[in-house]
């Protein structure tokens, strides 16, 4: 068994591939696979490709149905228990609010523009079954940040385990999932990046094993290590993408009822059996603002997070 | 809901994902180890029934053991072993005093010990699984062995589920003081089975599944501990050799969000060829109130129709010569109330359950033309949990 890692960029994201397996033959196969079920979901959910399923809903807001497959269904399903569990914060109609808040311009709009917008954004209102989706009025948009690309890293475990993969660990741009311990039986160690880490230093999360361990590279001051055998880890935090004006940080994390970015949190990883799931509890954490960490201990759920004052807080069983 | 059944759903709706099902195969991951223990217990018969013998009827002591675990990444192997103790009398047959018909039971001295050993294994593939499963049971003067197979299919879309089984029985039957009390010294029984089922989920809350089933029967289909006064002599309870069943399945599970339950509904239409039909309606909402605990009280319906050679008390011979006034062949109805509890303790999970069985002819669906009056009233305690390693 040979160890081997990928690089690669998918979903707008750095990425890695890290496996364990007989020869390099073998591997390339299996990044082939790989980028192949990456480029399946990215070609029917990125918001960005118009030929994409997403596009089609969001293009067809207003106007008609849209016929949609049982893994959308799936995700739609997954999407209205986020809604529930989160009293409505985590609604996948608030991503039209980026055409308001453009980080690349560093703009604050006006709250009459803001409020024009929140009358887009009702999950509740959107007709959908296991055949269509219909949004109800023009100009409404859904979309899958916070799901898709983690659901993804959950996909390509899968796809591993069915290859024979019994150690790996797939990195998509922060959103992970390990999949059986490392050759030697030791957990993956996931460090994670402290928001306080100029980000030039290293832009994503960094893994290694041990000193020795191909993975190891230098570390810049991480916020914690993450001792993993199997699982999903995801992250939400203000640091991603922002912008500050007059002294004031604006997350590119919106909330869907004021419209405005939310200020709580300054960073969240959450790890669970799927990384789906650790990316939607570390996302509502962010929404929660405040009570985002009262609620991670509520729920009982592995975390470590910074508020916005610097203070870590961290729970795991 | 609480923090905890939040997680749940969640983690529900994730499973869902097709590529996430895929992975989560329903293979155990560690060993399972369970015990149950159950006390059946029958309400004596009533004083104004009774002729002669022990008004005491059936106590049954049953300890449960199981091992459910995973042999490798896609064979999962489960194992009960189930031991009963039986004690109490049982109806023997009907005579008519005074005009009135009454039973006579057996003595109290029947004292039985039942081993039952059941091994199932399961190869879960990628969209299927298949069953193979062997029980033996063994008794003083019963003996069983039956062999089965089991087949379920996931069809791409992840909502629909295919299941085919058969199973077969050999029996042999060897009744105690044959000699004695005129009884047959050696019987055999064989029966075969097969089941055909596809379930649905329709929306992410309401899940449905139909079946249908046959069982065939052949053999010695009667009761060696009974008799029957006919013809002016006691002679011993006589049934046809063979008896074909068919069975329509409908279940239900229904997710009620806001109150964390789910509804169980079951319905079951039996019919064979000794004229015997049934109607069964189960109900059972499981509750999760929180904190790991779950109650779960049930209610069912019962109702069958007489076989076609019943009759509690045989006035004139029959041409076709069946005789039986096993109170199980007549027309009648019951009702079972159940009330169970579940709490799950990290690797624990404690049950405790109770259950109330009555049955009359008051309550069938159908009007009696021969009522029994030996029909059993009875009450089942468990206790129990599962351990998972």
């Amino acid at each position: 068994m040979q160890f081997y890692q990928h690089k690669f960029s998918a979903m707008g994201s750095p990425c890695a591939l890290n496996i364990y397996c007989e020869n390099p033959q073998i591997s390339q196969k299996i990044l082939s696979q790989v980028l192949g079920e990456l480029k399946r979901l990215e070609d029917k959910y990125s918001r960005y490709l118009s030929s994409s399923l997403l596009s089609k809903i969001n293009a067809a807001a207003g106007v008609n149905k849209v016929d949609i497959d049982d893994e959308t269904y799936a995700l739609l399903a997954y999407a209205e228990q986020a809604y529930q569990i989160s009293d409505g914060l985590f609604d996948i109609t608030t991503g039209v609010l980026r055409h308001l808040w453009d980080f690349k311009k560093q703009q604050i709009p006006s709250q009459n523009n803001i409020n024009k917008f929140l009358l887009l954004i009702d999950w509740q209102s959107v007709e959908w079954n296991q055949d269509f989706i219909y949004l109800p009025k023009t100009g409404m948009e859904i979309d899958f940040g916070g799901i898709v690309k983690e659901y993804a890293a959950d996909a390509v475990a899968a796809l591993l385990k069915s290859v024979g993969v019994e150690h790996g660990l797939i990195d998509l741009g922060g959103d992970i999932h390990v999949l059986g311990p490392d050759i030697d039986n030791k957990p993956w160690s996931v460090a994670i990046r402290s928001p306080q880490t100029p980000s030039k230093l290293k832009k994503s999360l960094e893994y290694n094993v041990e000193q020795t361990h191909p993975l190891n590279v230098k570390k810049p001051q991480a916020l914690a290590n993450i001792s993993m055998t199997h699982g999903g880890l995801a992250s939400s935090g203000d640091y991603e993408r922002n912008f500050i004006v007059k002294g004031k940080k604006y997350s590119h994390l919106l909330h869907p009822k004021t419209g405005w970015p939310v200020h709580g949190l300054s960073a969240v990883s959450v790890w669970c059996e799927q990384c789906v799931m650790a990316g939607t509890i570390a996302t509502i954490s962010m929404l929660k603002q405040d009570e985002g960490i009262t609620w991670l201990n509520e729920l009982g759920i592995a975390y470590v997070a910074m508020d916005h004052l610097g203070n870590t807080h961290q729970y795991s069983d | 809901m609480s923090t905890h059944h939040l997680l749940k759903s969640l983690s529900a709706a994730a499973l869902a994902l097709p590529a996430i099902a895929s992975q989560a195969a329903n293979i155990v991951e560690t060993p399972e180890f369970g015990y149950r223990y159950n006390h059946y217990q029958e309400k004596d018969i009533e004083a104004e029934d009774l002729h002669k013998g022990s008004p005491e009827r059936y106590t049954v002591k049953v300890n449960q053991f199981s091992l459910l675990t995973p042999l490798n990444e896609s064979l999962q192997a489960n194992i009960v072993l189930q031991l009963e103790d039986m004690s109490g009398a049982s109806p023997w047959y009907t005579e008519s005093v005074d005009g009135e018909t009454k039973q006579v039971m057996s003595g109290a001295s029947i004292e039985e010990a039942r081993t039952d050993v059941i091994a199932q294994v399961t190869y879960f593939g990628d969209k299927y699984t298949v069953t193979t499963n062997a029980a033996k049971s063994t008794e003083n003067d019963y003996d069983s062995l039956s062999i089965g197979a089991g087949f379920t299919y996931d069809f791409a879309d992840k909502m629909t589920t295919l299941g085919v089984s058969a199973d077969a029985s050999f029996d042999e039957i060897t009744p105690s003081d044959a000699l004695e009390f005129g009884r047959t010294d050696y019987e055999e029984k064989q029966s075969w089975s097969g089941h055909i089922s596809l379930s649905r989920i329709i929306t992410r809350n309401l899940m449905v599944q139909l079946g249908f089933g046959l069982f065939d029967r052949s053999g010695y289909l009667s009761d060696p501990y009974k008799q029957v006064i006919a013809d002016g002599s006691l002679q011993g309870d006589s049934r046809p050799d063979s008896r074909l069943a068919s069975t329509f399945t409908g279940r239900l599970r229904y997710f009620v969000n806001g109150l964390d339950t789910a509804l169980h509904f079951d319905y079951r239409l039996y019919d064979d060829n000794w004229n015997i039909a049934s109607h069964t309606v189960f109900l059972a909402p499981h509750i999760n109130v929180g904190d790991g605990w779950q109650v779960i009280p049930s209610v069912r319906y019962y109702s069958q129709s007489a076989a076609f050679f019943y009759e509690n008390y045989y006035e004139a011979p029959r041409s076709d010569g069946y005789y039986s006034t096993d109170s199980r062949l007549s027309t009648y109805g019951a009702y079972t109330l159940g009330l169970a509890v579940n709490k799950q303790l990290g690797s624990w999970l404690f049950t405790a359950g109770y259950q109330y069985y009555t049955s009359s002819h008051d309550l069938a669906i159908e009007d009696p033309v021969e009522e029994s009056n030996s029909l059993v009233d009875f009450s089942i305690a468990s206790i129990g949990f599962d351990y998972k390693f």
